[in-house]
């Protein structure tokens, strides 16, 4: 088996690595070589194999996937979708502890106990705040000295008022009235329906 | 507009343009699926490299050079994500079976999944389908350098940025590939 050390350079050659001058050299040895040659032939042949490799054809729904993924309104789309799903998954778990629990007698209860005691409590923050307005707003305009210049000018009127209501005939009929609204008052009252007698305290979700 | 060049096509995907997006898509992907195609083997696997591709490529295009050709760098990822998935699978596949002692490293890095390949069912041509055949005996390392520099047209240089390897690596793995091609060659037609 002959061996030629030229042979060591023939892919160079192939692949236009070499100067000119190496090129045109190697070109007059293979000429005169039947080992170079021979090989030539042979790294021609892996040469031509190679750069005949074909393209691959993808499906045609490869574009529109990659695309899906990197055109930049889809991109946001997809946060905005994901932000959406994990808001509704995260939702959906918090509604379904929440049955979880309710569903057992104690959360019932306590529950009820809640709400029973948020109204309350609503109730009278509400009265509270009303109150507070109205003192403010009395304050305010008692410094304003309306409150005082109000009253001396009201003064004659309430005086009139007082000696007529005085006057026996229409104190009996004032009283009468007064007895008749609340006897009205008392059978407009709210009656107990159903099993639970008198009045119930009826909490914010109507538990 | 069609001929814009890769830097300028770049420029405006980097200002938001969506047609330069579809462009640089529509541009590159079948070289992309074809080298993983030939890496990876598998039609599903080679759209899901390709897919990833497209996106890391994306995600990183502020940090492209314009001096530098467009897909010696595109190939920077495509090649690291094939040499990766590979890796995973030859570990998947270690795990399975026994290792023969005293294997050969080379046989040992390729265990793919064999089965029949939608793509290759479409034979082109005998003289290509022969290519493909003579290209799939290469181990992986020696098949990612041949395929950059035969298919993709790629120089020593780029190929070596793109893999991260020292130039005379490549140089020294593409000619022994050839040289493994060449035996194959030699002994088919004595
Ligand atoms: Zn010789």
């Amino acid at each position: 088996m002959n061996v030629c050390h030229e042979g060591a350079r023939l892919q160079d050659y192939l692949d236009r690595e070499l100067s000119p001058e190496a090129a045109r050299e190697m070109a007059r040895h293979v000429a005169g070589c039947a080992r170079c040659s021979a090989e030539l032939l042979l790294y021609q042949r892996v040469f031509e194999a190679l750069d005949r490799l074909p393209l691959a054809e993808p499906r045609p729904a490869l574009s529109e996937r990659i695309l899906a993924r990197v055109l930049p309104s889809r991109v946001r789309r997809r946060w905005v979708v994901a932000a959406g799903w994990s808001y509704a998954g995260v939702f959906a778990a918090l509604v379904a502890a929440a049955a979880a629990w309710f569903s057992t007698p104690g959360g019932r209860a306590a529950v009820a106990l809640f709400t029973g005691e948020l109204s309350r409590r609503m109730v009278q923050a509400l009265l509270f705040a009303i109150n507070a307005l109205a003192f403010a707003v009395a304050s305010l305009a008692d410094g304003w000295g309306f409150m005082s210049m109000l009253g001396q000018r009201l003064a004659p009127f309430v005086r009139a008022l007082s000696s007529l209501l005085s006057h026996p005939t229409i104190e009996t009929a004032l009283g009468l009235a007064a007895a008749a609204c609340v006897a009205l008052l008392w059978w407009m009252r709210p009656r107990g329906r159903g099993p639970h007698k008198g009045a119930r305290h009826v909490g914010v979700l109507g538990i | 507009m069609e001929s814009a060049d890769d830097p300028e096509v770049v420029r405006r995907c980097l200002a938001g343009d969506e047609r330069a997006h579809r462009q640089l898509v529509e541009r590159y992907q079948r070289q992309v699926y074809s080298v993983a195609l030939r890496m990876v083997r598998q039609v599903q696997d080679a759209e899901d490299l390709t897919q990833e591709t497209f996106v890391r490529m994306f995600r990183a295009l502020d940090r492209y050079d314009p001096t530098r050709p467009f897909p010696a760098w595109l190939f920077t990822i495509t090649s690291r994500l094939c040499i990766d998935h590979l890796r995973r699978r030859r570990l998947k596949a270690i795990s399975l079976f026994q290792r023969e002692p005293g294997s050969h490293e080379e046989r040992m890095i390729d265990p793919e999944d064999p089965g029949l390949r939608p793509d290759e069912l479409a034979v082109r041509g005998e003289e290509e389908e022969r290519s493909r055949e003579l290209i799939d005996t290469l181990p992986p390392h020696y098949r990612i350098v041949v395929m950059l520099r035969h298919q993709q047209d790629l120089s020593y240089e780029e190929i070596a940025t793109a893999l991260g390897l020292p130039l005379g690596t490549v140089k020294a793995r593409i000619h022994r590939a050839r040289a493994l091609l060449r035996g194959r060659l030699e002994s088919e037609r004595p």
